[in-house]
């Protein structure tokens, strides 16, 4: 009771989380239909998914279970070739998420990224996120790739790859990261089940995940403040003379940390290279500047 | 304790407060208004000096690479990007400190003064 009275923002602090949690375990709990959902990869490198398997509280066992209803996606579904294709079809009937991972190629109209073969002619990844994007309920594009062209748009960018929000005429939201953090796929997934669609920035990224810079939350920010850089890889000060994008990228990776919170790149004594950034790589070199 | 307010006796006075300061949180405090101060009289100092003058090849040295300053010249004057957060390495979306970036810096921020009037000035581009 006294240290209450000493400082009620320390005890609210503790509220506020327990609060958050509570109510997700609580919502998770009163709904038992499970809405659909097609993991499209277009022209990616399926990182995001395997960073998805990466996931805890909840994990991709609880994801799979009790959220969502995955029909397609081209790495865990069991099913192949046509009758995996089907299934997408299928689902087209129903109600579902689109979550797309990657960029769309629109060289040859979209010939460079072939994702199905059905009834002898070849679909493109282009094709498919068309289709399924006209009938979702909400689409999501998980991945830097997908949601700014990122590496598979990177100069001189021979598939002529672009965003999804570029290709698309409706609302998309982006939840870029290269790969994307499993929490932060799975926390806006969370939203949209449980609730609605999250508050959303101006370039469409939940702000609960990308509302503050890294630079803002770092744990070298007063090497900064007083005006001490690290030389080289290794020396524990502020990384920012090495070439840091910290301040101009926006994801909560100083809070979060990656692989189940364990660490993360400036603990690990890499700076940060804006992978989350609009412009990712292009804009983003040199990664270290000696 | 009878201080006129100018710069330095300020620097004093929050020295001495962080001295007698009990609390680790208070003492914080007055250190981090002590090196706010600093950092401003330490660029006040270009400000008020002559402008040092610079030719271009003078200025490809301050790259920003290696820990040195970055200097960027826009419209004839060099500003001091060193500390500036978005400027990480002397290298910002794929631009280089220590050029004429004038042309670049028009084609994204167009004449948005406001950003330049914040940098500290080092010198001017010797014609």
């Amino acid at each position: 009771m006294k240290d209450e009275k000493l400082c009620p923002v320390l005890d609210s602090k503790k509220k506020t989380v327990n609060k958050i949690i509570d109510l997700a375990i609580s919502e998770s709990k009163k709904t038992n239909k499970k809405i659909n959902l097609i993991w499209l990869e277009a022209c990616g490198c399926s990182g995001n998914i395997i960073s998805l398997l990466n996931a805890d509280d909840p994990d991709i066992i609880f994801f799979l279970e009790n959220m969502v209803n995955l029909t397609y996606n081209n790495s865990l579904m069991r099913k192949e070739g046509e009758r995996a294709f089907e299934v997408f079809l299928k689902t087209l009937e129903t109600e579902f998420i689109l979550v797309v991972e990657g960029a769309i190629s629109t060289k040859e109209n979209g010939f460079y990224n072939v994702i199905a073969k059905y009834n002898n002619k070849y679909i493109t990844g282009m094709e498919a996120v068309k289709m399924a994007a006209d009938k979702a309920k909400y689409v999501l594009s998980v991945g830097s790739c997908a949601s700014y062209g990122g590496p598979s748009a990177a100069r001189p960018n021979p598939s002529e790859s672009i965003s999804v929000p570029d290709f698309l005429d409706r609302e998309v939201i982006r939840v870029p990261g290269c790969p994307c953090h499993p929490t932060w796929i799975i926390g806006t997934l969370a939203h949209i089940i449980y609730f609605d669609k999250p508050k959303l920035d101006e370039e469409n990224r939940p702000v609960i995940f990308y509302g503050v810079t890294i630079h803002d939350r770092c744990e070298r920010r007063s090497y900064f403040e007083k005006g001490l850089f690290a030389e080289k890889l290794g020396e524990k000060e502020c990384m920012f003379k090495l070439g840091c994008r910290g301040p101009i990228t926006r994801t909560v990776c100083p809070t979060m940390e990656w692989n189940s919170r364990h660490n993360w790149p400036i603990g690990d004594n890499t700076p940060c290279i804006g992978c989350a950034r609009e412009g990712f790589p292009d804009s983003m070199e040199p990664f270290v500047r000696f | 304790m009878n201080l006129k307010f100018n710069e330095f006796s300020r620097l004093n006075y929050y020295r001495y407060m962080e001295m007698i300061s009990v609390y680790p949180w208070e003492k914080n405090y007055y250190r981090n208004l002590y090196y706010k101060e600093y950092k401003k009289l330490y660029f006040k100092r270009f400000k008020n000096n002559n402008l040092k003058e610079f030719t271009l090849e003078e200025l490809s040295y301050y790259d920003g690479s290696n820990g040195r300053d970055s200097y960027v010249a826009v419209d004839g004057i060099v500003y001091d990007l060193s500390l500036e957060a978005t400027w990480g390495g002397g290298t910002h979306f794929g631009l280089y400190a220590g050029k004429d970036l004038t042309s670049q810096f028009k084609g994204c921020h167009q004449d948005m003064r406001s950003i330049l009037d914040k940098l500290p000035k080092v010198g001017v581009i010797k014609e």
